[in-house]
């Protein structure tokens, strides 16, 4: 599976498969610019569901209107790299008002050792950061229950 | 110009619904103001469902069926009565939305106002992803809109 081929099964995942029971994605950008990095993939989304009716007056009373997104960055990083990244995507979700994020950083080949170490010490709980390798369908993500959530959902490799 | 133009069967099946529900409804009122009970006549019914197909196929063309034309410069597109005709340079963005119930457009960004454009992809039968890609190769080169002036103080 290549890179191109995981990022549309994981933006299907998102808006209409697994990913809904989570939250309800809804818009989904590609190569999208924010200050002076390119995301490959911005999913953007709330977690409020509409439903009809009775689900939808259920979803009223009883969720609160998280906005959330889902990014994704597929280029070479460094642990100093990731660490950036992470409070810079911090400092963006207080500028959109989001809620809580997931950061997803595929890759065609292993992590490095030192990625992954930087990976467990971030535990900002509204950031969920996976770092995904597509040739060994191996997957780790940070301590917080946002970042544990989301290894279901992008365990999209069939 | 490249057309897309296919017969929406959900959305025709729906629409023969809705015409038929209405005119059995019609049927059953005037029925039971006539007669003080709702009569049930097959050659009634047969005539409510014959009915029903040519008015549920005018409704669905006058709501739902969906038409694209679109070249290097720009589009026209149709959804029921509506009809929408515009140039690529007009837009700065796509993305990929998710309208609910599993359907998906393509949404265009325009430049100028907060204004944006749906593509129904699901009801023209494309490949959303596919057409997505395709849109934002074609607005490419245009830049995005200024941003918004700070008011004076």
């Amino acid at each position: 599976m290549t890179i191109d081929e995981y990022l549309l099964r994981l933006e299907n995942n998102l808006l209409t498969g697994s990913a809904r029971w989570v939250a309800d994605f809804t818009e989904s950008f590609r190569h999208y610019k924010i200050e002076d990095t390119v995301w490959d993939m911005v999913v953007r989304g709330h977690m409020r569901g509409k439903g009809l009716f009775l689900s939808r007056l259920f979803a009223y009373l009883s969720l609160p209107n998280y906005q959330v997104a889902c990014f994704v960055y597929t280029r070479e990083l460094g642990d100093s790299d990731l660490r950036r990244m992470a409070r810079h995507l911090l400092g963006y979700m207080k500028g959109e008002e989001l809620d809580w994020c997931w950061l997803v950083l595929p890759r065609e080949g292993p992590f490095s050792s030192r990625l992954q170490v930087a990976l467990e010490k971030i535990d900002y709980r509204e950031l969920g950061i996976a770092l995904v390798n597509i040739s060994s369908r191996e997957i780790f993500t940070n301590p917080s229950y946002v970042g544990r959530r989301l290894r279901d959902h992008v365990k999209c490799f069939r | 110009m490249k057309t897309i133009a296919p017969l929406h069967i959900g959305n025709l099946i729906k629409s023969l619904a809705i015409a038929l529900i209405i005119l059995s409804l019609a049927w059953s009122t005037i029925s039971f103001l006539i007669t003080g009970d709702i009569l049930i006549i097959p050659a009634v019914l047969l005539l409510n469902l014959v009915l029903a197909v040519g008015l549920g196929y005018f409704y669905y063309r006058w709501r739902y069926h969906s038409v694209l034309a679109y070249n290097g410069q720009g589009f026209r597109l149709q959804r029921g009565r509506k009809l929408t005709i515009g140039q690529w340079a007009d837009f700065y963005q796509v993305s990929l939305v998710h309208l609910g119930y599993g359907n998906l457009a393509v949404r265009l960004y325009k430049v100028e106002g907060d204004n944006t454009l749906d593509i129904p992809t699901t009801d023209l039968k494309l490949d959303a992803s596919a057409l997505r890609f395709e849109l934002m190769d074609l607005v490419k080169g245009t830049p995005p809109p200024p941003p918004p002036k700070k008011p004076k103080a």
